[in-house]
């Protein structure tokens, strides 16, 4: 029996190649598998533990994003990282920059990535109402006390959004099992509030 | 298999079945490479056609808007802050247009103090952290002037070599548009490398 040759290693190989680009360009372009961490996002999100489906086909380029999506970014301030954030404001709308407060000071033990994230600093924008420019869009972490958002880095362009975040999964560090996956976001449609439930009930409405 | 008409011998060597099984397997075996194209494509290189002349006269220099240049685009290393030399040219997304890509050149880095031109609001911008400053080398360019400094996460590719036209083969030139000497008025903080 011969050997093993070239064509043996060869053929085996570029079926390899060619599986990992598959899945890579599933992974990078269609669908993909997350970690998130962090208390931004509290209590959308768990602080560790939770396990996101970006949808990133749909919307990748900020394409078909609605106010109350949560979504994946670039960090405008940082390479090769992603934030999770909600989207809060999109081009034409306008937005205010609250303030951001500190956070909360450093507790014995707490990690290092959860410590200091807001800052409490002001910048040109706090305070004012700011119209969302075309092409950006004003993204909001849900625990605003500890999340840096557009506060701090201003609209941020749609080119760089990552995906949207279908579905989370918990799975805690001391679970044996992960939990039930959850929706993430669609709570937005459910609400058939109108504005006059808002307006005082003064006595000539009653 | 063959089949044999009754005037004259006409031999089919496959029959249709075969034929048609032969085509599909070799469809599905070319399709099965368009990921790694596809790869290659989105992270090492690719060829790019220059459309517009914000970056007159480095590329595309005729203004007639038929004759564009033809570069390739360097797409690995794109995302790495530190990799990017001042001068160079560089594909990135447009920030107030998602869909479409801008050419445009590095002048500044972040923290550095940028002198703007009209119709940025203000006089001077400190560029933020990992975002970049850049203008076209046409002084009608709609850029950073237009729309601020732009973060690493929107740039695509580096555009280091025109191959087309023959005659301007070879690298683009890393001097073009305004001077960063007479641009960068102060340094606020240096480029920190990456923080983990």
């Amino acid at each position: 029996m011969a050997t093993r040759g070239f064509r043996y290693y060869a053929s085996n190989a570029s079926k390899f190649i060619r599986a990992v680009a598959a899945v890579h360009l599933l992974h990078t372009y269609v669908l993909e598998f997350a970690i998130t961490g962090g208390l931004s996002m509290l209590p959308t999100l768990h602080t560790v533990g939770d396990h996101v489906f970006l949808d990133k086909y749909n919307h990748r380029l900020g394409r078909d994003i609605k106010v109350g999506d949560v979504i994946v970014i670039s960090k405008p301030t940082e390479e090769h990282t992603r934030i999770c954030k909600r989207v809060a404001g999109l081009p034409g709308d306008i937005v205010y920059c609250d303030a951001m407060p500190k956070a909360p000071t450093r507790a014995a033990g707490m990690p290092d990535d959860l410590v200091g994230l807001s800052t409490g600093v002001t910048n040109g924008r706090t305070g004012k109402y700011i119209k969302v420019p075309e092409g950006y869009i004003w993204i909001l972490g849900d625990n605003g006390m500890a999340s840096l958002d557009s506060r701090e880095y201003g609209p941020v362009p749609k080119a760089l959004v990552v995906g949207k975040v279908l579905w989370a999964v918990y799975w805690g560090p001391f679970d044996w099992l992960p939990s039930w996956p959850r929706q993430i976001g669609s709570n937005i449609e459910a609400t058939d509030l109108s504005i006059a439930d808002f307006l005082p009930t003064t006595p000539s409405r009653r | 298999m063959s089949s044999i008409s009754s005037r004259f011998v006409c031999r089919r060597l496959r029959s249709t079945r075969a034929t048609f099984r032969y085509t599909a397997k070799t469809v599905l075996i070319g399709l099965s490479w368009v990921p790694v194209i596809a790869y290659v494509a989105n992270h090492v290189v690719w060829i790019g056609v220059i459309d517009g002349s914000s970056m007159t006269p480095t590329l595309n220099p005729e203004t007639n808007g038929l004759a564009k240049d033809v570069t390739l685009l360097w797409k690995l290393n794109a995302k790495n802050y530190n990799s990017y030399k001042r001068g160079e040219v560089i594909v990135l997304r447009n920030p107030r247009d998602p869909e479409g890509t801008v050419v445009k050149r590095i002048i500044a880095f972040e923290g550095e103090e940028v002198r703007t031109r009209f119709p940025y609001p203000e006089s001077t911008v400190i560029v933020p952290p990992r975002h970049f400053w850049v203008e076209g080398d046409n002084i009608h360019s709609i850029d950073s002037n237009t729309y601020g400094p732009i973060p690493i996460g929107l740039v695509t590719a580096r555009v280091q070599t025109i191959v087309f036209p023959l005659g301007r083969w070879g690298s683009v030139p890393t001097a073009g548009g305004r001077d960063p000497r007479s641009v960068v008025v102060g340094l606020s903080y240096s480029r920190y490398p990456k923080s983990t």
